[in-house]
C-alpha cells in the first residue's frame, strides 16, 4: 500500500484517468450470428452471440425474448490453473453482464426465443468484467439485435486514497474501492454498478463523472470497430 | 445528419419525428427517431422521409422468405421449422405456423415436406407463414402412402414412383424430388 500512485502517475505509467490500451474488433467469429474480441489492457476476452432461436426451455416469455449468458475464464487465463467448472464469481459475473445488457435491447420483437451471449475470457486482468461488458454490446450489435445504445462499461477506483480510472489486476487486489459501472450514455443511464470498499457521497459522484467520461471514449472505440467492419466493407462493393 | 447515406450506429439521434416519416431500423423515444442497428440513413427532404437501412439483419422479419421442413400437423395449423431465410442459412432453428383450410380433403402438403413460404406477421408470439403465392409451395417430399420418391406429374399432382400412388400438393415451380433425381423413371410409367 502506499506506492501506487507516484507523482501522479500509475504503475504501468498512466494518468490518473487515463484507459488502458483498447483494441476491440466485431465480427471474429465466423458460425456466431455476431461476435466480438477485445484486447483491454492484458484482457484477451471473445464474445459470441447465436440467436435468437427457438426456445422450449421452462421460464420462455410469450412477450419477448430471453436472454442467457455464459461468462467463462479458461484454465490458463489466469496466474494459476483455473478449474474450468464454472466458479462461483463467474456465475454472478454472467448474471451481471446478461442484466446490464438486457436493459439497452429491444427485445419485444423475437417473442419465444432465445439469445445466448458466451464470453470467454482467454487472458484475464483487472476489469474483465466490464470490458465483457463493452464486447458484448459490439456483439450483439454486430448480431443486428436491435438496441437502445451500446452499453459502455469501465471500473473506477480508489488506488492510496486517489480516484482513478481503469483499474489494473494490482490496483484491483491492492486498491480500496472498485466500482464497475456500466453506462447507456444517450439514455443516461447506468446499468450496471457494483461497489467494493467505501466512497464518500462526493467520492462516489466524482467517480461516476470519471467514469462516464473514460465510456465516451470506450464508446468511440466501439464505433470504430463496428464501422471498420460494415462502413469500410460496404464502401469497397 | 444531413445527405445522404450518413452512418449511423445503434442509439445515434437522427431527427425529431415531427420532422421526418421514418422507415426501417429505428425506435422512437421522446418524440426523437433513434436507430437501433448499425445502419446508413438516406433524408428524402422532399417527401420528408428518413430511411434507417439496417446493415445486419438475420432474423426473421414479415415479408420474408423462408425454406422449412413442415414438422407436424394439427388442424387447422402445421408446425414448420425454419432453417433458411432469404436463402441465407439460420442460425438456430424458428418455429412458424401455416395455416390450411381444415375443410380440404387433403391438405396441401404432408408432414416432412420442405417448403418455401412468405412470413406474414407475428400472432400471438407465433411467427405465421403462408404459401399462396405463385412461387411458394413445396420443394420436396414423399409419398404420403408409402413414403417413397415423387415426381411431378402436373402443375400440383404427384405420383409415387413406389407406389404409383397420385398425390395432390400446393406445388413451387422448382419442385424437384432428389430421391428421383437418381431414378430413371421414364419406363416405369
Amino acid at each position: 500500500m502506499g506506492n501506487l500512485i507516484v507523482d501522479g502517475k500509475r504503475t504501468d505509467g498512466r494518468g490518473l484517468l487515463d484507459l488502458r490500451p483498447l483494441k476491440l474488433e466485431a465480427g471474429t467469429i465466423k458460425n456466431a450470428a455476431g461476435s466480438s474480441y477485445i484486447e483491454h489492457g492484458k484482457n484477451k476476452i471473445y464474445v459470441a452471440v447465436y440467436g435468437p432461436k427457438d426456445s422450449h426451455r421452462y421460464g420462455t416469455s410469450m412477450e419477448k425474448a430471453v436472454i442467457r449468458c455464459r461468462y467463462h475464464m479458461s484454465p490458463f487465463s489466469t496466474d494459476e490453473r483455473k478449474s474450468p467448472a464454472p466458479s462461483r464469481r463467474e456465475i454472478e459475473i454472467s448474471k451481471v453482464i446478461r442484466d446490464a445488457l438486457e436493459s439497452s435491447l429491444i427485445l419485444d420483437e423475437f417473442p419465444k426465443t432465445l439469445l445466448d451471449i458466451y464470453v470467454e475470457v482467454l487472458q484475464s486482468d483487472g476489469g474483465s468484467r466490464s470490458a465483457s461488458i463493452t464486447a458484448a454490446s459490439v456483439a450483439l450489435a454486430d448480431a443486428g439485435i436491435p438496441m437502445k445504445d451500446l452499453v459502455e462499461a469501465v471500473a473506477v477506483g480508489k488506488v492510496d486514497g486517489t480516484l482513478v480510472v481503469d483499474l489494473s489486476d494490482k490496483e484491483d487486489k491492492e486498491g480500496e474501492v472498485d466500482l464497475p459501472i456500466a453506462f447507456l450514455l444517450n439514455e443516461n443511464m447506468i446499468t450496471l454498478l457494483q461497489m467494493d470498499g467505501k466512497m464518500t457521497v462526493e467520492e462516489f459522484k466524482e467517480a461516476v463523472n470519471m467514469a462516464k467520461e473514460a465510456a465516451m471514449k470506450i464508446k468511440e472505440k466501439q464505433k470504430e470497430a463496428l464501422g471498420k467492419k460494415y462502413f469500410e466493407k460496404v464502401d469497397e462493393k | 445528419m444531413n445527405g445522404d447515406n450518413v452512418q449511423a450506429y445503434p442509439g445515434d439521434n437522427l431527427a425529431v419525428i415531427e420532422e421526418f416519416e421514418p422507415l426501417g431500423d429505428y425506435f422512437i423515444e421522446n418524440g426523437q427517431i433513434i436507430a437501433s442497428k448499425v445502419s446508413k440513413v438516406k433524408k428524402d427532404k422532399t417527401n420528408k422521409q428518413i430511411e434507417v437501412l439496417g446493415l445486419v439483419r438475420k432474423y426473421i422479419r414479415k415479408g420474408d422468405i423462408v425454406t422449412g421442413q413442415v414438422d407436424y400437423m394439427q388442424k387447422p395449423f402445421a408446425h414448420v421449422i425454419i432453417f433458411r431465410v432469404n436463402d441465407k442459412k439460420l442460425y438456430g432453428d424458428i418455429k412458424a405456423m401455416l395455416y390450411f383450410d381444415p375443410d380440404l380433403r387433403l391438405a396441401p402438403f404432408n408432414e416432412g415436406a420442405i417448403i418455401r413460404a412468405r412470413v406474414i406477421g407475428l400472432t400471438a408470439g407465433h411467427l405465421m407463414i403462408d404459401i399462396q403465392d405463385e412461387e411458394m409451395g413445396v420443394l420436396e417430399a414423399k409419398c404420403p402412402n408409402c413414403g417413397g420418391p415423387l415426381v411431378k406429374r402436373g402443375r400440383n399432382m404427384l405420383r409415387c414412383l413406389k407406389c404409383g400412388k397420385s398425390s395432390f400438393m400446393k406445388l413451387a415451380p422448382d419442385f424437384y424430388s432428389s430421391k428421383a433425381r437418381h431414378i430413371n423413371y421414364s419406363n416405369i410409367f
